[in-house]
């Protein structure tokens, strides 16, 4: 071993090297680093760093784990079909906190999920964030329902300002084909059918309201199925 | 010995940050649940005349009061206080997508009332505090030969929102003409106690 042991300090102490200096200065060096004081302090030190890291982790994890399930949502309190998300205790105050939480992050004026599907998308069917510099087309198949509704917000629910005026579709505005498919392009620049502004929005998000859906999984008929939302330019 | 002693020191460290990031957690939930609890819809109830149905105009950027109201519809909005009286409201539900639903100011979605494409539905609503006996009111309402629903509100401070779609520009005057012609009043709590009494002497002399 290349060390001593220093009985009155109670601690291994490296062997001094012959580095030049004085005996004298060497100890005295080492006799204030092992001070009980220093000590105490360097103890002190590291107890409060830890805290100040243990607390840091418990905020940091607890508020963006929390912040997730509020923006995201868990399978309790919403649905996911595709890139869309329908909140399941849409204009319910007395239900579970996170989808209180929500509905007070976002402010909107939501009709309870029972009667009105309000289906959400902030990413496309890629998972890739909506935003105003890319052209999406959404491509609806007919929706079995009394009656539907589509418009594009930016992050914080604004419509998107732009000269056509136009913010979104109703099931009576929409161009469809024979079929009742219909085609819908978001972009910045004017695109032929339907077309909806997204100007310089930056990050956008899509709503869907679908009230009084005819099909429902539960009756063993096909759920509404929200349009399929494909990237095409970037 | 010492080995031991540190990983069981790891171990109380670990359960002791899993159980802090779970009570930082609820706390931040609980406070985004309840410290914005309607914010919005309070400035928006503030901003209006109370008790009637007022016709926003047609929905663009800048005119947009709320986050996320749907555009390609026209709103008429009655705020409402309950605290001393009840509510009247009538509206025609001319066809389909129109729409008539009631909120609470903490963003409870309590009534609503689609339209159909049969036909205007007339809807007629008794909105009465919580709480609120509804024995007398209903004598009342009867006398007038008129079959109006009773909402029981979860809160004394509301708004009721008539929605109709926009489905050409054509229709739109159309559209705001049949908004203007919803009512919303209020029925005060000494009228209603002089209409059941008068519906009571009625109903004797009957």
């Amino acid at each position: 071993m290349s060390g001593r042991t220093d009985e009155a300090m109670g601690a291994i102490v490296p062997s001094e090297p012959n580095d030049g200096r004085p005996a004298r200065k060497r100890s005295a060096i080492s006799a204030v680093f092992a001070s009980p004081t220093l000590r105490g302090i360097v103890q002190a030190t590291a107890n409060f760093a830890g805290l100040i890291i243990f607390a840091t982790l418990a905020v940091l994890f607890g508020i963006s784990s929390s912040w997730y399930v509020v923006q995201r949502g868990l399978p309790f309190n919403s649905e996911k079909q595709g890139a869309w998300v329908v909140w399941t205790a849409a204009g319910d105050t007395t239900g579970e906190p996170y989808s209180r939480a929500r509905f007070n992050l976002v402010s909107s004026l939501a009709i309870s999920a029972e009667r009105i599907q309000r289906f959400e998308a902030r990413f496309d069917n890629e998972g890739r964030r909506l935003h105003s510099s890319c052209t999406y087309v959404l491509d609806g198949t007919p929706i079995d329902a009394q009656w539907w509704t589509l418009a594009v917000f930016d992050d914080r629910g604004r419509l998107i300002r732009n000269p056509a005026q136009r913010y979104g579709f109703n099931m009576t505005t929409v161009a469809r084909d024979g079929l009742g498919r219909f085609q819908i392009t978001l972009s910045r620049d004017a695109k032929p059918g339907n077309w909806l502004p997204t100007g310089t929005a930056g990050r956008m998000v899509l709503i869907l309201e679908v009230q009084g859906a005819v099909a429902g999984a539960s009756d063993g008929a096909a759920p509404v199925a929200p349009p399929q939302i494909r990237r095409t330019d970037c | 010995m010492p080995g031991t002693w540190f990983s069981i020191l790891r171990l109380r460290t670990w359960v002791l940050l899993v159980f802090a990031i779970g009570i930082v957690h609820i706390v931040t939930t609980l406070w985004l649940a309840r410290t914005h609890e309607g914010a919005p819809f309070v400035r928006f109830h503030a901003g209006l005349e109370r008790a009637r149905f007022t016709v926003l105009s047609e929905l663009t950027p800048a005119t947009q009061p709320l986050p996320f109201l749907m555009p390609e519809a026209h709103y008429a909005v009655c705020p409402f206080d309950l605290t001393d009286r009840s509510l009247e409201i009538s509206a025609a539900l001319k066809d389909i997508g129109w729409v008539l639903s009631l909120h609470s100011l903490d963003g409870q979605s309590f009534y609503y009332a689609p339209g159909s494409d049969s036909g205007t539905i007339n809807i007629d609503l008794h909105i009465v505090p919580p709480g609120e006996e509804l024995n007398g009111v209903e004598v009342a309402i009867q006398s007038r030969a008129r079959k109006i629903a009773q909402v029981e509100a979860p809160s004394v401070r509301g708004l009721a929102i008539l929605r109709a779609p926009i489905n050409a520009r054509a229709y739109v005057a159309e559209v705001v003409r049949d908004l203007q012609e919803s009512r919303c009043r209020p029925v005060g709590l000494q009228q209603r106690g002089r209409q059941v009494q008068s519906s009571r002497r009625s109903q004797s002399r009957s």
